[in-house]
């Protein structure tokens, strides 16, 4: 503003005297002061027009209306349901979900540079108490989206994976896998405590890297326990067939990795196999009932229901899988299944479960929401 | 909810949301939510059609979080893109407008604001009279007294949020405050014309 005699709205609306007004700064206010000393006789006119700003700032606050919570939380919660499903991520305050693909991108392309045409090591950062973990990925020039969910909870998180399988992360642990899946077989590190239901896909086996540990499966589902500071990791299975083999072996025999069949310790449903880290020993055990009561407790019930309410159903789920499922309308409770759920995976039995009594699913913090209609009792 | 003392400063938010953190990107919605809000009714009266709106946006920043520039910006690039998604949506209501015509200069010489907002009324009048003015002004001239005063917009900002040129902000201002005084002047006449000119 350098020409003289401007009426109050010429500076009111000039933006730079209105942020000075509502927010002065050192700048702001050296400039509006200057200013005053070179035109004294505008004084009295820039005193009117701060207070011209004043008022309309008040006013059109009131105008604004008042602010409406609840739908500002409804349209949040939109939000987190649509990235959770894209993401397939636990989404709340508590898990932490972080796609890594982009600090590691570096990392892996430069491995590959390295060693390329050979498998190669992808190096997390080495804070503690997270070790180096091995993922043997073919080195193609797919680019990986990593994966990375932590659960800081004192609470069970149920991960959906992109292929179906489920996976009940217990509280402290992580895993870490591509997010697409895709390549010839399914990938997951593992630090901590986690329950798997496999989907079944004899061409893509599925393979949990813990430990030093590598469990192989076709599709299955089982528990693998392997926390940074224990000396053991236990791998227990509930249903199916299940091969595990120390890391170390696949230097000797990389086609354990690949192939449809299952070689090294082949354990049967309520087996259970021991690795000592120390000494990388691997023995076969029987689950202990006080130690592996989790494990042991994503028992099946029956999953075979013939007009059962769904209430009970849920209940089911709940205790099998340890899990708590909530109703965001009791009346879905009331409705009727007819189904056998023994066969496919917690996410297959809550498509299910939800298809025939139209509702639907969804895991908000720690918990599996169902909504719906409902039906009369 | 986390609220900014979870993270040291901006700047720690904004990497965190960058990196992924769903309580980062939590933060920055609550931060812009009711502005967003008010501002998206007062150019649609279909409100669930603004709900809708400002969810895309915030899913499609939650995409692109790795290309967005930083958090000073951020909220000038929302009210952007929700009212250029608003307007796409139902063209008719934002187009209706006589904003490029000249000033007309017989309004300008009309009584300022500061005589009709006499010390004589409360001030709790002169504010409901001040309100319903701003209401009764055309759309986009409220819009833009609303960006200017209400959220704080800049000239430059405010043009760029409109999609019009800096001069047309300023006409638009301009307009709305010869409008406020005469929509004013109507309820004080005598008031006024003994202040101006006796």
């Amino acid at each position: 503003m350098k020409e003289k005699n401007y009426r109050r709205e010429d500076f009111v609306a000039d933006s730079y005297f209105r942020q000075w007004v509502i927010s002065p700064d050192d700048a702001s206010s050296t400039y509006w002061q200057l200013f005053l000393d070179q035109h004294p006789e505008q004084r009295e006119t820039v005193r009117q027009a701060t207070d011209l700003v004043h008022k309309l700032s008040e006013v059109t606050t009131r105008l604004a209306g008042p602010a409406n919570r609840s739908e500002e939380d409804a349209i949040w919660q939109a939000i987190q349901r649509e990235i959770v499903q894209n993401q397939e991520a636990p989404l709340t305050h508590e898990p932490v979900i972080r796609p890594v693909w982009s600090r590691f991108g570096r990392v892996a392309a430069a491995s590959v540079a390295v060693v390329a045409g050979l498998s190669w090591w992808l190096l997390y950062p080495t804070t503690a108490p997270l070790q180096k973990t091995r993922t043997h990925q073919s080195a193609t020039s797919r680019p990986l989206q990593l994966v990375e969910k932590i659960n800081t909870t004192q609470q069970p998180v149920f991960v959906v994976l992109t292929d179906g399988s489920s996976v009940i992360l217990q509280k402290n642990s992580r895993l870490r896998y591509d997010k697409t899946l895709s390549g010839n077989r399914r990938e997951i590190t593992l630090e901590g405590e986690a329950y798997f239901d496999v989907a079944k896909d004899p061409h893509k086996p599925f393979i949990v890297y813990a430990n030093d540990l590598v469990t192989k499966v076709l599709g299955t589902s089982f528990n693998v326990r392997a926390y940074a500071g224990a000396k053991d990791v236990v791998v227990t299975v509930r249903s199916g067939r299940v091969a595990v083999f120390p890391q170390a072996d696949i230097t000797r025999a990389p086609e354990q990795l690949t192939s449809d069949k299952l070689t090294g310790m082949v354990l049967s449903p309520n087996e259970q196999a021991v690795f000592n880290r120390t000494d990388a020993r691997l023995v076969q055990t029987r689950p202990n009932e006080t130690a592996d009561a989790r494990a042991l407790a994503f028992q099946p019930v029956s999953f075979d229901y013939q007009a059962v309410p769904v209430r009970e159903v849920f209940k089911d789920i709940e205790k099998s899988y340890g899990l708590p499922v909530v109703f965001s309308n009791q009346a879905v409770g009331n409705c009727r299944l007819t189904a056998d759920l023994r066969e496919g995976t917690l996410a297959q039995k809550l498509d299910i479960i939800c298809a025939s009594v139209e509702a639907n699913w969804d895991i908000q913090a720690t918990q599996i929401v169902v909504s719906g209609r409902g039906c009369h009792p | 909810m986390a609220d900014l003392s979870t993270y040291q400063n901006e700047s720690v938010l904004w990497n965190a949301f960058r990196q992924g953190d769903i309580e980062a990107f939590e933060q920055i919605y609550r931060t812009h939510s009711t502005a967003l809000l008010s501002y998206g009714k007062r150019l649609s009266t279909d409100h669930d059609l603004v709900k809708d709106a400002i969810q895309d946006i915030f899913i499609e920043i939650w995409k692109r979080r790795e290309n967005l520039r930083d958090l000073h910006t951020i909220k000038f690039y929302l009210f952007r893109v929700l009212r250029n998604r608003l307007t796409n949506l139902q063209q008719k209501a934002l187009t209706v407008s006589t904003e490029d015509a000249p000033i007309d200069e017989e309004l300008l010489l009309t009584p300022s604001i500061e005589l009709i907002l006499t010390e004589e009324e409360t001030l709790t009048d002169q504010q409901h009279r001040l309100q319903r003015a701003i209401e009764a002004l055309p759309n986009r001239q409220r819009e833009a007294i609303m960006l200017a005063f209400f959220h704080n917009f800049s000239n430059d900002e405010i043009a760029r949020i409109m999609g019009i040129n800096h001069q047309s902000v300023i006409n638009n201002l301009n307009r709305a405050f010869a409008s406020l005084r005469v929509s004013l002047t109507d309820f004080s006449l005598v008031l006024c014309l003994l202040l101006n000119y006796f």
